[in-house]
C-alpha cells in the first residue's frame, strides 16, 4: 500500500516536530505508512507559546523536514489523502476542522478536541453529518505502560481510579483543556464513560478533581503545577491494585501515531466520540465547580 | 528496667490479641518492657461486631494469655502502671479515660480517639488538666514502609498525597471515624497539620475526601469498600514521588506497640494532641460534607 499523503494544521505545537521525526527518520520506533508533505501554519496570535513557536517551527517544517507549506486549509485539502490538526489552540479546532470534515478527509485532531463542550459537541455533529472519519485523545491513552495495564486481565472490573498530570494552564484554554487533559485521558482509558457529576478544587500549585461514575464508582485526576508527579494513575479493581506510571519506554508520540495511521487505513477510531465529548464534558463540568466552588452535574451542561 | 505493668480496658478488638502475642513470645517479632497482666472486658452491646466476638475474646484473653480479668475500671488502674485503651467504640473512650486520667495513669487510646470531634476535645482537655501523658494513633502511621517514607529526604517538601485504607463502616462511629481513620493518620503522617477545608464524595464503594492544606497543597483520601486497595498512599514531594504500600514484612502492631512502649518510658508522645485533635476535625468536617455535599470548613467543626 502507497503511503497517505498527509497534511498539517497548525505549526505551534512541538508535535509536528515528533510527528515528522517519526515519519521520516529510521528509527526502532518509526512509524511506517504516512507522508508527510504539506501544511498550513496556522497559529494563536494571543496565546505566547503558539505565536512565539511558529516562526522556528515553519523553517524546520521546510527546511529540515522538506513539508510545503500551503496558505489555505482548501489547498491543503486537495492535496492530501488525511489531515492531521495540530493546533495548540482548542478555540481554534472547530473552524479549522470544519472544511476538513465537509470533505470527508480522514482526520486526527490533536488535544483537546476544542476548548469548550459546545465546540467539541459541534465538532463531532459535523462530523457524522458528513460521515467522515475523526478522533480525538491525548497521546497519553496510548502510552505502552497504561495500554499494558488496559490488557492486563489480572485486574477484573476498575472500581476506581486516581490520575495524576503536570498541568500548566493557559486562560484561552481554561481549567484542564490546555494541558490537565493528559490525567483525565489516562483516567478515561480505564474508567470508561459514565461520569455523572463533578467537584473540583483549585489551588495555585494543585487541580483536584472527584468524579463519581455510575454504581458510585469514583475516579480522580490530580493536575499538578511545580512539584514531581509524572504521568500516571493508581488503579483500584476488583482483584488487585496498581500504581502504573508512564515510563516512556516507547516514546508517546510513536504510541499515538501508530494508532493514528491504523486509524486513517481503516477509517475506524480507537476512541469513540462519546467518550471524548464527554472528557469534555467532564472538563468544562469540573470548571464550572472550579469557579462556583459547588459539586457540578455533567447534564448541567447538556 | 522492670517491665511496665499494664492493663487493658475494652475486649472487643483483634488489637488485644496482637498485644498479647507480640508481649508474651507468640510471634516472632517481640516488643520488650511490657508486661499486660490485666485487662477490664468493657464492650459496645449495640455494635455486632464487638458484641459477637467478646465472649471469645474475654475466654482467651484468660485462658491462653493469663491476663486478669478486672470488674471495674478503678480496680485495674490500682494493679497497672500504663493503660491500654483498646474499646473499638470510639464513643466509650471519654468515659472510659476519665478515670485513667484522673488517676494519671500514662494511657494509650486506641484509633479513634473518640467517635466525635466534641468528645476528642474534652479527652485532650482532661489529659492536659490532669497532666496526664496520653496518645492516639492508627498503627498505619508507624507503619515501616509509611516511616521509611517519611523520612525520606530525597522527597523534599512534601506538596501533596493521596492516601488510602479499606473503610467499612459503623453507623455509631459515622463516616470516617470507624476504619477510614487509618488513610486519615497516613493522609496526616506526611500533610502534618494545617488543613482547612474538605470536600467528601460518598457512595455505597468508596469514601472519597479531599482536604485543602496551608499554601494550596491538596491532601486526598480514599476509603473503599469493594475491589482491591492496600493500606498506602501516593506521596508527591518537590523533587521525587512515590507509591508507598503498607510493609508486608513488619506487622504494624509491632511498630505500634513498640512506639506505646516508649511513650509509657518516656512520658513524650509520639503524637502531638493538636495533630490528632485536627485528624478528628477532618473526619467530622468531611461527615458533614457528606451529608450536606458542600465544602466544608474545618473550622466550622467546634
Amino acid at each position: 500500500m502507497a503511503d497517505l499523503k498527509a497534511g498539517i494544521i497548525g505549526f505551534d505545537t512541538s508535535h509536528l516536530i515528533r510527528f515528522s521525526e517519526l515519519t521520516k527518520v529510521e528509527s526502532p520506533n518509526r512509524v511506517k505508512g504516512l507522508d508527510i508533505i504539506a501544511g498550513v501554519p496556522t497559529f494563536s496570535p494571543d496565546i505566547p507559546s503558539s505565536y512565539e513557536r511558529v516562526e522556528g517551527y515553519k523553517k524546520d517544517m521546510s527546511e529540515k523536514w522538506g513539508v510545503k507549506l500551503v496558505s489555505t486549509i482548501e489547498e491543503l485539502i486537495d492535496m492530501c489523502d488525511v489531515i492531521l490538526l495540530e493546533s495548540l489552540d482548542g478555540r481554534r479546532h472547530l473552524k479549522e476542522a470544519t472544511p476538513v470534515l465537509k470533505a470527508k478527509k480522514p482526520v486526527f485532531i490533536d488535544k483537546p478536541l476544542a476548548a469548550s463542550y459546545a465546540d467539541a459537541k459541534e465538532i463531532v455533529r459535523l462530523a457524522k453529518e458528513n460521515d467522515c472519519p475523526m478522533f480525538s485523545s491525548s497521546s497519553l491513552r496510548f502510552d505502552y505502560d497504561v495500554m499494558l495495564a488496559k490488557e492486563d486481565t489480572g485486574f477484573g472490573k476498575v472500581l476506581g481510579a486516581d490520575s495524576v498530570t503536570p498541568m500548566s494552564l493557559e486562560v484561552t484554554n481554561p481549567g484542564f483543556f490546555w494541558y490537565g487533559i493528559h490525567g483525565l485521558e489516562m483516567l478515561y482509558a480505564f474508567m470508561g464513560i459514565g461520569c455523572s457529576k463533578v467537584f473540583c478544587e483549585k489551588t495555585e500549585t494543585t487541580h483536584l478533581v472527584t468524579g463519581v461514575w455510575d454504581s458510585g464508582r469514583v475516579g480522580t485526576v490530580r493536575g499538578v503545577r511545580g512539584y514531581a508527579c509524572g504521568y500516571g494513575v493508581t488503579l483500584f479493581s476488583e482483584k488487585q491494585f496498581k500504581r502504573v506510571n508512564s515510563t516512556g519506554k516507547v516514546p508517546y508520540y510513536a504510541q499515538l501515531l501508530n494508532q493514528i495511521v491504523k486509524f486513517f487505513e481503516t477509517g475506524k477510531s480507537p476512541v469513540d466520540a462519546e467518550e471524548t465529548l464527554e472528557i469534555m464534558q467532564f472538563m468544562e463540568a469540573a470548571y464550572r465547580s472550579e469557579i462556583e466552588g459547588r459539586t457540578v452535574f455533567l447534564k448541567e451542561l447538556d | 528496667m522492670a517491665n511496665l505493668k499494664a492493663g487493658i480496658i475494652g475486649y472487643d478488638t483483634s488489637h488485644i490479641m496482637r498485644f498479647s502475642e507480640l508481649t508474651k513470645g507468640a510471634s516472632k517479632l517481640q516488643v520488650e518492657g511490657l508486661d499486660i497482666i490485666a485487662g477490664y472486658p468493657s464492650y459496645s452491646a449495640d455494635i455486632p461486631s464487638c458484641a459477637n466476638r467478646i465472649d471469645e475474646y474475654k475466654k482467651t484473653m484468660v485462658e491462653k494469655w493469663g491476663v486478669k480479668e478486672m470488674s471495674s475500671i478503678e480496680q485495674l488502674l490500682e494493679t497497672c502502671d500504663v493503660i491500654l485503651l483498646e474499646s473499638n467504640d470510639g464513643r466509650r473512650h471519654l468515659k472510659e479515660a476519665l478515670p485513667v486520667f484522673k488517676a494519671k495513669k500514662p494511657v494509650f487510646i486506641d484509633k479513634p480517639l473518640a467517635a466525635s470531634y466534641a468528645d476528642a476535645r474534652e479527652i485532650v482537655r482532661l489529659a492536659k488538666e490532669n497532666n496526664c501523658p496520653m496518645f492516639s494513633s492508627s498503627s498505619l502511621r508507624f507503619d515501616y514502609n509509611v516511616q521509611q517514607a517519611k523520612a525520606d529526604k530525597e522527597f523534599g517538601s512534601i506538596l501533596g498525597c493521596e492516601a488510602v485504607s479499606p473503610a467499612s463502616l459503623e453507623i455509631t462511629n459515622p463516616g470516617l471515624f470507624w476504619y477510614g481513620i487509618h488513610a486519615v493518620e497516613i493522609l496526616y503522617t506526611f500533610m502534618g497539620r494545617g488543613c482547612s477545608k474538605v470536600y467528601c464524595e460518598k457512595t455505597e464503594s468508596t469514601h472519597f475526601v479531599t482536604g485543602v492544606w496551608d499554601g494550596g497543597r491538596i491532601g486526598t483520601v480514599r476509603g473503599a469498600r469493594a475491589g482491591a486497595c492496600g493500606l498506602g498512599a501516593t506521596v508527591f514531594g518537590e523533587k521525587k514521588f512515590m507509591k508507598v504500600n503498607s510493609s508486608s514484612e513488619i506487622p504494624y502492631y509491632y511498630q505500634l506497640l513498640t512506639q506505646i512502649v516508649e511513650f509509657f518510658r518516656t512520658g513524650k508522645p509520639p503524637v502531638e494532641a493538636e495533630e490528632t485533635l485536627e485528624i478528628m476535625q477532618f473526619m467530622e468536617a468531611a461527615l458533614i460534607s457528606e451529608r450536606e455535599n458542600r465544602p466544608v470548613f474545618l473550622k466550622e467543626v467546634k
